[in-house]
């Protein structure tokens, strides 16, 4: 019984550390970048998981397909975001953390206005279980945890392995250092923009099944985002990957023994991190 | 004749004048309040500007408000301290509370210390919630008293009306504004410049950037705290979830809307943002909408901020004037 508690415990801290993860590694690109702390990311996060309701829910769509496109449309209004409102304050950091913050606003009031507030359901689309080395996994479970991971690793190939993914690396390092060697520094800032926004909208298309969906939903993804990669280092995804197992895991677990008072323990975790260890666990500079 | 100086000096004696008057023709108590709200939040907005110039963003200002709040409601409650001793009580806790926060957490900068301030901010509210045996909880603290009467000579003033609360918050939105402007202006302003551009280099010159982050950020706080006192015993009553996240990252954004340069930055960025969202309530369900579209306007054509705009708008002014002047009186000309 205890044993079936701690594997139920694991299993919902993994799936929602991969959560965290999506949408920690697409800030994370788009901090890493840009310098913009990009408060709307929870709302694009948001949008996803209500264009997947429309287009599953209510279009009738399949779940895979309706994941698909709507992580493209996200993608696209990433892509546009980045150019209308932070392309025009690109190196002033104040007014585009400001600019973050009045897009968070639109898009949560545009969101509540055409969607209303009321809470709505999915269900399970993959209902059942599945037994993975003797732990029974519900199957919704296990599809988010297998789709966030391979997606994960097929950013880090991405970033690592091809060209572009290398000028997106080098224009985090060092945007001037980037232009001067003919790296196209705005192509580049859209491309990030766009994938970051794009993995924001998977991770909520994923959890709609397991998770209630209305316009404010936003706001605590972007925090937790946040701190996940603060927690982990800037600019690391194998950091936001790591900050985001252990602020998923230490919520699960907290929830299942603790109970409230567990949000207060991930706030100390990142305190207590950075005043030890400023930069991180695997920043560096 | 128009020297500058002079000018400015009379252009804001007017404005102060205008602003104490106010209640005598506004009656309004709708109006009355959006005005003490604009000055709960203009406190902390000129916080977030000082700390701001010592080169950190804080984002759990809101935390620091409801430090304020609660250790004046539990000093008047529990221990039956009068407000006018609690309040001043309340700003010092948060000051030293800030204080200690300061020396563990300034190794960190701008971003980090911004997710720093973030979680004590948070982890504030859930404090408060977990202690329910003495804050109340999720409840809060309900039925705190109003400020006790002062007794003048031939003047008794008793909170009972919006006004009275009126005046005490402009005194506080003063009394904040001035000893923050002398912490700005520390030898003669370069000292917080110096950080701001260079703190390695500012560090180098033998200038202690710690000791003056934390007096920074401690004097922001502790205005911060006095603020939150004066909303408990403006409201009557205060709650973990009455200043939140938002209004954390609001308090940032007022400032940047309004302006960083200039002391008036802040109080401009709360009243625009703060009046339109009353404005915008004919709006209704797209309230929302027209405040963020208002907010992106303005942080699109002004990135600077607003007083950027004023202070454009100032020199043209000014310089207009002064060509009339000359015009007027050809002899100036040689004295200039």
């Amino acid at each position: 019984m205890e044993l079936g508690l701690l594997s139920q415990a694991m299993v919902n801290g993994l799936t929602l550390a991969m959560i965290y993860s999506l949408a920690a590694v697409g800030l994370t690109l788009i901090y890493g970048i840009m310098r913009i702390i990009q408060f709307a990311h929870g709302h694009i996060y948001m949008l996803g998981a209500f264009a997947v309701f429309f287009l599953f829910q209510q279009a009738g769509l399949n779940y895979g397909l309706a994941l698909i496109i709507s992580v493209l449309l996200l993608a696209a209004l990433g892509l546009l975001i980045e150019r209308v409102f932070f392309r025009p304050l690109r190196g002033q950091d104040l007014p585009s953390m400001a600019c973050a913050v009045g897009l968070l606003l639109l898009l949560e009031g545009s969101a509540a206005a055409a969607f209303g507030t009321s809470d709505r359901y999915v269900g399970a689309i993959f209902p059942g279980v599945s037994g993975v080395a003797g732990v029974i996994v519900p199957n919704q479970r296990l599809l988010i945890i297998g789709v966030s991971l391979l997606m994960i690793l097929l950013l880090y190939f991405f970033l690592h392995r091809t060209r572009i993914g290398r000028a997106m690396r080098a224009t985090a390092l060092d945007a001037v250092g980037s232009v001067l060697q003919g790296v196209n520094t705005n192509r580049i800032n859209s491309m990030g923009f766009a994938i970051g926004s794009g993995l924001a909208a998977l991770a909520g298309g994923l959890i709609i099944p397991i998770a209630v969906l209305n316009p404010a939903i936003g706001v605590e993804v972007t925090i937790k985002a946040f701190i996940v990669i603060i927690l982990g280092g800037l600019g690391s995804i194998t950091g936001a990957l790591v900050g985001a197992l252990i602020i998923g895991l230490v919520e699960s677990f907290g929830y299942t023994f603790l109970g409230t008072g567990t949000a207060l323990i991930s706030y100390i975790i990142v305190i207590l991190v950075l005043i030890f260890r400023p930069t991180g666990l695997f920043g560096h500079v | 004749m128009f020297k500058g100086k002079a000018l400015k000096v009379s252009f804001w004696l007017a404005l102060l004048i205008f602003i104490f008057l106010i209640p005598l023709w506004v009656k309004d108590p709708y109006i009355l309040h959006t005005l003490i709200g604009i000055g709960i939040f203009s406190i902390v907005a000129l916080g977030v500007r000082l700390i701001m110039l010592s080169g950190q963003w804080s984002f759990g200002q809101a935390g620091f408000l409801l430090v304020g709040a609660y250790s004046s409601a539990l000093l008047v409650t529990r221990l039956g301290l009068s407000f006018w001793a609690a309040i001043i009580l309340a700003g010092l806790i948060t000051a030293v509370f800030a204080i200690a926060i300061g020396y563990i957490t300034m190794r960190v900068k701008a971003v980090y210390f911004a997710i720093i301030t973030l979680a004590i901010g948070e982890a504030i509210s859930l404090s408060i919630r977990a202690m329910s045996g003495i804050t109340g909880g999720s409840y809060g603290l309900y039925n705190l008293p109003a400020p006790n009467p002062i007794h003048l000579p031939g003047l008794l003033v008793e909170f009972t009306s919006k006004t009275p609360y009126y005046y005490l918050m402009l005194i506080l939105v003063i009394v904040s504004a001035l000893a923050m402007y002398r912490v700005e202006r520390i030898r003669g302003g370069n000292l917080f410049d110096a950080i701001l551009q260079k703190d390695i280099l500012a560090e180098s010159l033998g200038i202690n950037t710690l000791k003056y982050r934390v007096l920074a950020f401690s004097v922001a706080c502790g205005f911060t705290g006095m603020a939150g006192a004066f909303a408990a015993h403006y409201y009557l009553m205060t709650r973990p979830d009455f200043y939140g996240l938002l209004h954390s990252i609001y308090a940032v954004t007022y400032v940047i809307i309004g302006g960083v340069g200039s002391i008036f930055g802040p109080i401009i960025g709360v009243i625009l943002l703060l009046s339109a969202v009353e404005f915008l309530r004919a709006a209704a369900m797209y309230q929302a909408v027209a405040y963020a579209v208002v907010f992106l306007v303005v942080i699109l054509i002004f990135p600077g901020g607003l007083v950027s705009l004023g202070q454009q708008l100032w020199a043209r002014a000014t310089a207009l004037l002064r060509r009339a002047t000359v015009k007027r009186y050809p002899e100036i000309r040689s004295r200039e």
